[in-house]
């Protein structure tokens, strides 16, 4: 080691702190997250080839379910699903990366910045969002190339997209807030299991009116199924206001929810 | 030399069931989710057989029309086949800790060793088997093939077991690692859900139901859903018990050649 | 208040029932390389952690650079450079990647951290490696880009946290000279903590001696190992039969220390300096000395007459065999 450079007074020293801002903290955070896809692609892979798999294995499996006037169109049916799945296992990504960096002390040194709490949510989820994209196009170059119509055209494939990143925050908040609550990677299958459970109890497979007792009336309280009524608004149909608004409306709940969530974990953990 | 063999297999074959016993995050996982699984499908599921045979006239689910009789076997082999994969992992976890090495060491025959293993895998089965009968009479299901028709389902099952439990040896004796073992757990996920375990092939069409129709699982499910759905037929239980069953030969025969590689290669 | 760098009163951490940090007092001058020194779950950590705001007191209270570290926790970020123990760094990013981000988390200016960042790799010889993923780098690498990034906003009071663990001899003498640079040329205050008794003794100026939470001893090195008393000097003597004679003449140097077989050790009450008078004193007598052996206090002795025990891992440093009086 050389004695080089350094030697400045200490009266340079105050020059070098400009405001901490949130907006380049928020950046650089996110753009951690998406370089490091390229550098842990094991934990991203799995998020881009479920969704495919999803919706090769339920609309082939249950292409059969077209008479029993569920659908007309399976792919259409399961795009929707496959991509909204997809985005919410990214969100749990999120979740994932706080488990391990909390774990190796690397959030440490994110929680003693001088930075603004609130970057530390804004970062990973404008990674969130902008990891989903990747299964959100790949998926849906699966499902058109596979058969699927599009009958609300450009705004279907906008209010699926809504639907997705909407989801994917959702659980990311929810996840960062497990995350620095458990403190270690145990919190993984309760992030995973959030997942299932959601989607699962709403209508990810079928429509309502196939479903009988607990599952109907589970799914037709469950907020979700609004949002795969907002997701599949332009593919089983034309898109109309009155298969979104509920959607919408239970996307920005469950974001508040799940943000005030991850802000209570966090903040409890930084006196 | 022959009853010391039989010894020594029933003694690791004990080891073997005990750990797995003493163990319930291995066996509950491989009970519980089947059957919550199975909670969802037939609830969102269950009108389908009705509406096909009102609107077209066709039972693809069976003469009764009853999709929780149908769902029997889809539950019953996706329990087999995730709790099989443990037999796998508890291998390359004593490949892992060394365990295996002190066992080859001693002048135990090396098919005792996997036997051993594999015997856990197997009796979890037929147990699960077993369970899952009992689970789905309480829920209304019946086999239509009576005792006869039920006795094939364990048998399959423990077959089965034995066949992806000496797969996920084979796996582990290749590679010693747990992760890689468990790692084949979404490639069974495919496998089962590209055949007729939770849906009839009938009703697919294309590709996919073109891999359905050949998964060597669709000839076993078929088989033992035979027995469940119409009755008990001699033929369609030999594909139940023989499908699994050669699979099994297969899979020991091939963990013994991956065995003598390795233990050639040092 | 006063307008000490760090400066702790009555610290308690429990968690739980049990008190990680039992009422710990501290006071760091500005300049001073203080040194925080305890085996293994002694509270080092514990107290680093409130004293840099990564964890809340359970009661008591700290100021660090002039700040409350509870109520104005952002402004002591602002102020503090952190090591932490094991080089919380994730092994996925490159060095320029670490230093850039941690850069923007400090509110730097993009192109102040860009040459701020050269400098520091430059500094910690860390050049060649820099767009190399951290997995890559050693132990003694990832250490110096740990101080790299706890330097790069300039900080007054800087943290580090058992900074040489597990690193080699050449490492470690590489990172002392590397604090003794920051704390002489540059006037930064450092607070670290070890478990080493060499490492507090070389760089510290004054250390804490804690065990169980509490601080045990605190001062000075030299002082602290005056304060434990004389030197120990073990001396054999070539026939057995002289043995009492020997011990009679030693005597009259000390108190007799406890010795294994066939050694006597006396506390000299004159210091090192004595020493000679013992060997011209035998000599009178006609003993012949097989071998003699001065023992000064160490820290671990001074940890030993605190506690009762040695200190982990330094039992090379101090004498086993006459038992810790």
């Amino acid at each position: 080691m050389t004695a080089v450079g350094l030697e400045r007074g200490r009266a340079d020293h105050d020059s070098l702190l400009g405001e901490t801002r949130t907006w380049p903290v928020v950046v650089q955070l996110a753009r951690r997250s998406v370089v490091l896809i390229t550098r842990l692609p094991s934990a991203f892979i799995p998020s881009v080839v479920f969704p495919v798999f999803l919706i090769l294995a339920f609309s082939g499996s249950f292409n059969g379910l077209r008479g029993a006037n569920a659908f007309d169109n399976a792919m259409s049916w399961y795009a929707p699903l496959a991509v909204i799945q997809g985005a919410a296992f990214v969100g749990v990504g999120a979740g994932f990366s706080a488990n391990r960096e909390i774990e190796s002390g690397f959030y440490d040194r994110l929680l003693l910045a001088p930075a603004p709490t609130v970057s530390l949510l804004l970062g990973p989820a404008l990674a969130t969002v902008l990891r989903a994209l990747v299964p959100l196009v790949t998926v849906m170059v699966v499902a058109l190339l596979g058969g699927a119509a599009v009958p609300g055209g450009a705004l279907g494939f906008a209010t699926l997209t809504l639907a997705a990143m909407g989801t994917a925050l959702i659980h990311a908040f929810w996840c960062l807030g497990l995350a620095y609550r458990f403190k270690s990677q145990r919190a993984a299958p309760v992030m995973q299991i959030g997942v299932f459970v959601t989607n699962f109890l709403a209508t990810a497979q079928v429509p309502l009116h196939l479903m009988t007792g607990w599952l109907h009336s589970v799914a037709r309280v469950n907020p979700m199924t609004n949002v795969f009524r907002l997701g599949r608004a332009g593919w089983v149909e034309d898109v109309r206001w009155e298969n979104c608004w509920g959607g919408v409306l239970a996307l920005a709940v469950f974001i508040s929810l799940s943000f005030w969530f991850a802000w209570r974990g966090l903040k409890r953990m930084i006196p | 030399m022959a009853a010391s063999t039989l010894a020594q297999t029933v003694a690791l074959s004990r080891r073997s069931v005990v750990n797995i016993w003493r163990q319930p995050q291995v066996w509950v996982p491989s009970l519980l989710f089947p059957l919550l699984f199975a909670a969802l499908n037939s609830a969102a599921l269950g009108k389908v057989p009705g509406q096909l045979a009102d609107r077209f006239g066709i039972h693809p689910f069976g003469p009764n029309d009853r999709f929780v009789d149908f769902l029997f076997v889809a539950t019953l082999t996706q329990g087999v086949l995730f709790g099989s994969l443990s037999g796998g992992s508890e291998l390359a976890q004593d490949i892992e800790s060394g365990f295996f090495d002190r066992l080859v060491t001693t002048p135990v025959a090396r098919a005792s060793i996997l036997v051993g293993r594999l015997a856990g895998s197997a009796a979890l089965g037929a147990v699960q088997a077993l369970v899952f009968i009992g689970i789905f009479f309480a829920f209304g299901a019946r086999v239509a093939g009576g005792a006869a028709g039920a006795l094939v389902l364990p048998v399959a099952a423990a077959l089965l077991a034995l066949a992806i439990g000496g797969l996920a040896c084979a796996m582990a004796i290749r590679t010693g690692s747990v992760e890689a073992v468990q790692g084949a757990f979404p490639l069974l996920f495919i496998t089962l859900f590209v055949s007729s375990a939770f849906f009839p092939t009938v009703l697919m069409k294309g590709w996919y139901r073109a891999v359905a129709t050949h998964n060597p699982l669709t000839y076993m499910i078929d088989g033992m859903r035979h027995q469940v759905l119409y009755g008990f037929d001699a033929g369609q239980a030999a594909r139940a018990v023989l499908v699994p069953g050669a699979l099994a030969a297969l899979a020991i025969g091939l963990c013994l050649v991956t065995l003598r590689s390795r233990l050639a290669s040092r | 208040m006063s307008n000490l760098p760090i400066e702790a009163s009555g610290l308690v951490r429990r968690f739980g029932t049990f008190v990680a940090v039992d009422h710990v007092d501290l006071a760091v001058e500005p300049g001073e390389v203080f040194g925080f020194l305890g085996p293994n779950g002694a509270g080092k950590s514990t107290t680093v952690r409130m004293l840099t705001t990564l964890l809340t007191p359970s009661e008591g209270s700290a100021r660090v650079a002039g700040f409350d570290v509870v109520r104005d926790a952002a402004k002591v970020r602002r102020a503090i450079g952190v090591a932490l123990q094991d080089a919380a760094i994730d092994p996925l990013m490159t060095g320029n990647e670490l230093l850039r981000l941690q850069a923007t988390l400090q509110g730097i200016p993009r192109a102040a951290a860009a040459s701020r960042g050269a400098e520091l790799l430059e500094r910690v010889g860390l050049t060649a490696a820099a767009d190399k993923r951290v997995k890559a780098y050693s132990g003694g690498m990832r250490r110096r880009l740990d101080l790299a990034l706890a330097l790069i906003h300039q900080p007054r009071v800087l943290f580090l946290d058992e900074p040489t663990t597990g690193l080699d001899p050449t490492s470690r003498i590489a990172l002392w000279e590397e604090v003794r640079y920051l704390n002489r040329g540059l006037g930064t205050t450092v607070l670290l903590t070890t478990q080493y008794l060499e490492e507090a003794d070389q760089l510290a100026g004054r250390i804490a001696i804690i065990d169980g939470g509490r601080i045990v001893r605190e001062g000075r090195p030299a002082e602290l190992k005056a304060q434990v008393g004389s030197p120990t000097l073990r001396v054999e003597v070539e026939a057995n039969g002289e043995q009492d004679k020997a011990a009679a003449v030693l005597a009259g140097f000390g108190e007799a220390r406890p010795a294994a077989d066939g050694v006597l050790a006396v506390g000299l009450d004159g210091g090192a300096a004595s020493m000679a008078d013992v060997v011209r004193a035998l000599d009178d007598v006609g003993i012949t000395v097989a071998s003699m052996e001065l023992h000064t206090p160490t820290l671990d002795d001074v940890f030993a007459d605190a506690t009762g025990r040695r200190l982990e891992g330094a039992a090379g440093d101090g004498d086993g065999d006459d038992g810790a009086g």
